[in-house]
């Protein structure tokens, strides 16, 4: 008798199973809720106090007076992108998952985000008023070259590989690529110090421009996402299986990872590489609403994400206040016990 | 099929087999050494304006100037001596870590102690910017120490699993290095400074700094190896290990204290120098296969010649500028681990 | 009555705080060959697990040679008795003769060169298990029923009287399972080698065993000679099949013959079950 195993949520283990449609209902009036107080919490919390009612105010019904401005200039914009930025990082994460069939596998631990960061780097360095939709275009190819040697080096497309490899190959591949990125700003002494604090992963300085640059990626991504939605859940069940049901394996994969280098290359693009959230949400979502059912963690894990960014940010204001300290800190130190739990549940091998 | 008496003839070819093996065991890690030897006295002439490698070579005889003399063993050959060092340190220490771990690709900078020995070392900086030198490798010391004691603990449940340690390494090197850089981004004026240090440096290096780390390595190096057969024997599996006698989790503990040790008394010195824990025990295993006896020699001589070409290249490739030995490192270690990876994805056993 | 070196009196295995077995006593007769049987999850792996040591029991002892196998060290118990796992990893590119080594650790202190006595043991025990004359070949190379003669070869490196082997034909071919058994049963009437081990086969267990555990759910059912123990009324109690059982024509053990469902009926009908 094999040593028995406490298992974690696994991807894949079994058919979709029916959701309690009342679950997934709390979960999402949950999420809405807390996405608007957070929203309302993010346009007033900041060096320049401005009240709730004047924050939404500002918003909603124009004016002019500096508070105005402050919200719509600089919080308005902050408080959209990080929603952004979160569904984009946990829709990557819950594709990854379910093409590589492997509980750990994310944009950050693939090296996805760490490439695209050092192409954005290396452009910035090079064209440093360089933004927007050529910006995007250099970070999702960084990050697409950067993941697909990532996954054909560690074998992913031959037969087994373990979890662990994968991780580990992934995570060194991103050690080198960030060493890369690194050395550009070393060599260039007038790029360090903005440069850096957005490579930690910020959404601290966002502007307007950056929302709009999001957007079409997210709204897009999305809808691309869902459509491969059947095709992850049979993927669940199985290589072999999933052909057997007929589905298309190779294609699967291939859109798979368009979608995930696309949304997660330009989140990175606008917003630096923001760790654990593309890994920990699909977690919490197949969790709490039960289910391997992908039609529902995708979006689920889109508006997870967004709320957990969302109030992340938040929270960053408050590491050192009244300074600003980047939010991929606060994904970091939140998202690292997460992951040491997901892996204390993985089996034990010998 | 078999008889009962022990036929001499077996037992005496054991004999010659074991001395047959045992000359490459001796060879590759002499060679590697006598190159490095070379390689020592060479690069003293690199790299430095007016220096060249002749006057190195012309040292040994004393037939250079005594002013250009003076200049390469003041400052140059302390970091001779520390490529010597950090090189068996990291070696060893990766070695040891991917017997336990397992894992072909388990190294201290993967697994948190390198980051967590730079959370200390940054630490200390940053607050006690008056502090002697020589407390940073302590602090240093105590952040590895403290970031391998998380996971540890973290995978620690009835015994802690290769694949765990694996994962929960990759997880609290995540989040120191998170640490890490927030703080750089508090202190921008130093930010080009942190990152050099980061990357791995042996830059300013005197012979203080040499005496600081030679004890480190004089005494756990060979405790590590006095423990080669039992890292063999941890190899075959936890159960059947603990079926010949080894305390399992007693004996990864210890060990893996020792090659923590070592790892972090490395970063405190020299920065968080990457890709020689991974890639030298690598090599070596290749030259002279799996057995710890023949692994560790032979992998800290690869860390040393591969330390004294990355330096030499750090320093003679655009001179006066010095590119860090860390990053140099990146550069060769990178691309032959992806490599590896190539490697190990098309052998069709998969193993764990 | 044998005596017996190795028991387990009133254990309770549990797994965090999943109970496998409640209340079982084991006793290993010395210089037999003991099987342990049961369908999956009965607890077998389990229970030999606790014998050798790797697992602490919650509750009761396990004692070996009148001591608690607990307060004993490893490396003691190491020197007593030998243990082969099911999962058997070789580390890469290793050499039969460098595998069948390791059977030397027990007895080996920190100073590296091995004894006049070593060297003989693991040459006796590659002699004994045939495989001499493949030492210098890789593991990964051999066949299955190679491989695992090398592994056997291991535990007998150990110069133990007392061999435990969990499942240790499982995957392997039957004239490989074939293999594996003879050369233990030769252990063990040339040797005078104790064998205790896990088999999945019940009908393999008859023909080699000399005394057979019977467990189902975490308790022991029966247990005894093959003959008095191998009845198709425990084949229908503890595995839930029905069967006949018949002498076997070569060797005079029981030999387990299940009957489909038709042909229960048929069977029924004409009386005869």
């Amino acid at each position: 008798m094999a040593t028995s195993v406490i298992d974690g949520p696994e991807v894949g283990s079994a058919a979709p199973r029916r959701t309690s449609g009342s679950r997934v209902l709390v979960i999402v009036i949950s999420c809405i809720v807390l996405l608007i107080i957070g929203f309302g919490l993010s346009l007033s919390i900041g060096t320049a106090a401005i009240s709730f009612g004047a924050a939404l105010s500002a918003v909603f019904l124009g004016g002019s007076t500096p508070a105005d401005l402050i919200v719509r200039a600089i919080r308005l914009p902050r408080a959209l992108l990080s929603m952004l930025v979160g569904a984009n990082m946990s829709v990557g994460g819950v594709i990854m998952q379910g093409i590589t069939a492997n509980p750990i596998a994310a944009p950050e631990i693939l090296g996805v985000s760490a490439g695209a960061a050092m192409v954005v780097v290396a452009a910035l360095v090079a064209f440093p008023t360089m933004g927007g939709l050529p910006l995007v275009a250099a970070a999702i190819v960084g990050g697409a070259v950067i993941g697909l040697i990532v996954l054909l080096l560690a074998g992913a497309g031959t037969g087994r590989t373990s979890n662990v490899r994968l991780a580990l190959a992934g995570v060194t591949i991103a050690a080198l690529v960030t060493s890369l990125t690194q050395a550009f700003i070393i060599f260039n002494d007038n790029t360090a110090d903005n440069v850096f604090f957005w490579l930690v992963g910020g959404v601290n300085f966002a502007k307007a421009t950056d929302v709009w640059t999001l957007l079409p990626w997210t709204v897009i991504g999305m809808v691309a996402a869902m459509a491969l939605a059947s095709s992850l859940n049979l993927l669940g069940l199985g290589e072999d299986m999933a052909r057997g049901l007929g589905a298309k394996v190779e294609r699967t994969r291939v859109l798979g990872g368009v979608v995930i280098v696309g949304m997660t290359g330009a989140a990175v693009a606008v917003a630096g590489p923001i760790t654990f959230l593309g890994l920990v949400t699909p977690h919490i979502v197949r969790k709490l609403a039960a289910t391997t059912n992908h039609f529902v963690i995708i979006p689920l894990s889109a508006l997870m994400g967004s709320t957990l960014l969302l109030w992340a940010d938040i929270g960053s204001r408050f590491v050192r206040w009244p300074f600003e300290s980047p939010t991929g800190v606060v994904t970091a130190v939140i998202g690292a016990p997460f992951f040491i739990m997901l892996a204390r549940r993985q089996k034990v091998s010998g | 099929m078999t008889t009962t008496t022990p036929r001499r003839s077996t037992a005496a070819a054991l004999d010659s087999a074991d001395a047959r093996r045992s000359t490459r065991h001796w060879t590759v890690p002499l060679v590697l050494v006598a190159i490095s030897l070379v390689l020592s006295v060479v690069t003293l002439g690199i790299g430095t304006a007016g220096i060249g490698v002749g006057d190195a070579v012309g040292m040994l005889v004393g037939a250079t100037d005594p002013g250009k003399t003076h200049i390469m063993l003041q400052f140059l050959s302390p970091r001779v001596i520390l490529c010597w060092l950090v090189g068996i340190g990291l070696a060893v220490s990766g070695s040891v870590l991917q017997g336990v771990i397992r894992n072909p690709l388990a190294a201290p900078d993967i697994i948190g102690i390198t980051k967590g020995a730079g959370v200390g070392a940054m630490l200390m900086l940053l607050w006690f910017p008056m502090a002697p030198t020589g407390a940073i490798p302590v602090a240093a010391f105590v952040g590895g120490l403290l970031a391998a004691l998380l996971v540890y603990v973290f995978a620690y449940r009835r015994g802690t699993s290769p694949v765990r340690l694996a994962l929960v390494g990759i997880a609290v090197s995540a989040l120191c290095e998170a640490i890490i850089r927030l703080l750089i981004v508090r202190n921008p004026p130093d930010v080009n400074a942190a990152l050099i240090w980061l990357t791995g440096s042996l830059f300013g290096r005197s012979m203080s700094d040499v005496w600081q780390f030679l004890p480190w390595v004089v005494v756990l190096v060979p405790l590590i190896v006095l423990y080669a057969r039992r890292l063999d024997v941890l190899g075959l599996g936890d159960d059947l290990a603990a079926g010949l006698g080894e305390p399992v989790e007693r004996t990864r503990r210890l060990v893996l204290l020792l090659a923590v040790a070592l790892a972090s008394a490395s970063v405190a010195v020299a920065g968080t120098v990457g890709f020689i824990g991974l890639i030298a025990p690598h090599i070596a295993r290749s030259l002279v296969g799996g057995r710890h006896l023949a692994l560790l020699p032979s992998s800290a001589a690869v860390g040393v010649t591969l330390m004294l070409v990355s330096d030499a290249i750090g320093r003679g490739l655009i001179p006066p500028t010095e590119i860090p030995v860390g990053l140099v490192t990146a550069f060769i270690g990178g691309p032959y681990f992806l490599y590896l990876l190539a490697k190990l994805a098309r052998s069709t056993t998969s193993g764990r | 009555m044998s005596s017996m070196r190795l028991e387990a009196t009133n254990v309770r295995l549990a797994y965090e705080k999943i109970v496998i077995v409640d209340d079982l006593t084991l006793r290993i007769p010395d210089g037999q060959i003991s099987v342990l049987i049961g369908p999956n999850g009965c607890g077998k792996s389990t229970a030999l697990r606790s014998l050798s040591r790797l697992l602490a029991p919650a509750a009761g002892s396990v004692v070996l040679d009148g001591q608690d196998i607990h307060r004993l060290s490893t490396r003691e118990v190491a020197r007593r008795m030998a243990i082969l796992p099911q999962m058997l990893v070789a580390p890469e590119s290793i050499t039969v003769e460098d595998l069948v080594w390791f059977g030397r650790h027990p007895h080996r202190g920190a100073l590296k060169t091995p004894s006049r006595d070593d060297r003989e043991i693991v040459g006796w025990a590659l002699d004994v298990t045939g495989m001499a004359d493949m030492r210098r070949r890789f593991v990964d190379h051999l066949s299955g029923g190679q491989r695992q003669r090398a592994w056997i070869a291991l535990c007998l490196a150990q110069g133990t009287d007392l061999i435990l082997l969990d499942e240790p034909t499982t995957f392997l071919d039957v004239a490989y399972q074939l293999e594996v058994l003879d050369l233990l049963a030769e252990l063990n009437r040339e040797q005078g080698k104790t064998i205790a081990m896990v088999l999945h086969d019940f009908n393999m267990a008859s023909e080699y065993a000399d005394h057979i555990f019977v467990m189902k759910d975490g308790a022991l059912v029966t247990q005894g000679s093959p003959a008095e123990v191998l009845t198709s009324e425990i084949f229908h109690q503890v595995f839930g099949i029905t069967s006949q059982v018949v002498t076997h024509p070569v060797s005079g053990r029981p030999l387990c013959i299940p009957i489909k469902g038709r042909q229960r009926a048929v069977t029924a009908v004409a009386g005869r079950v």
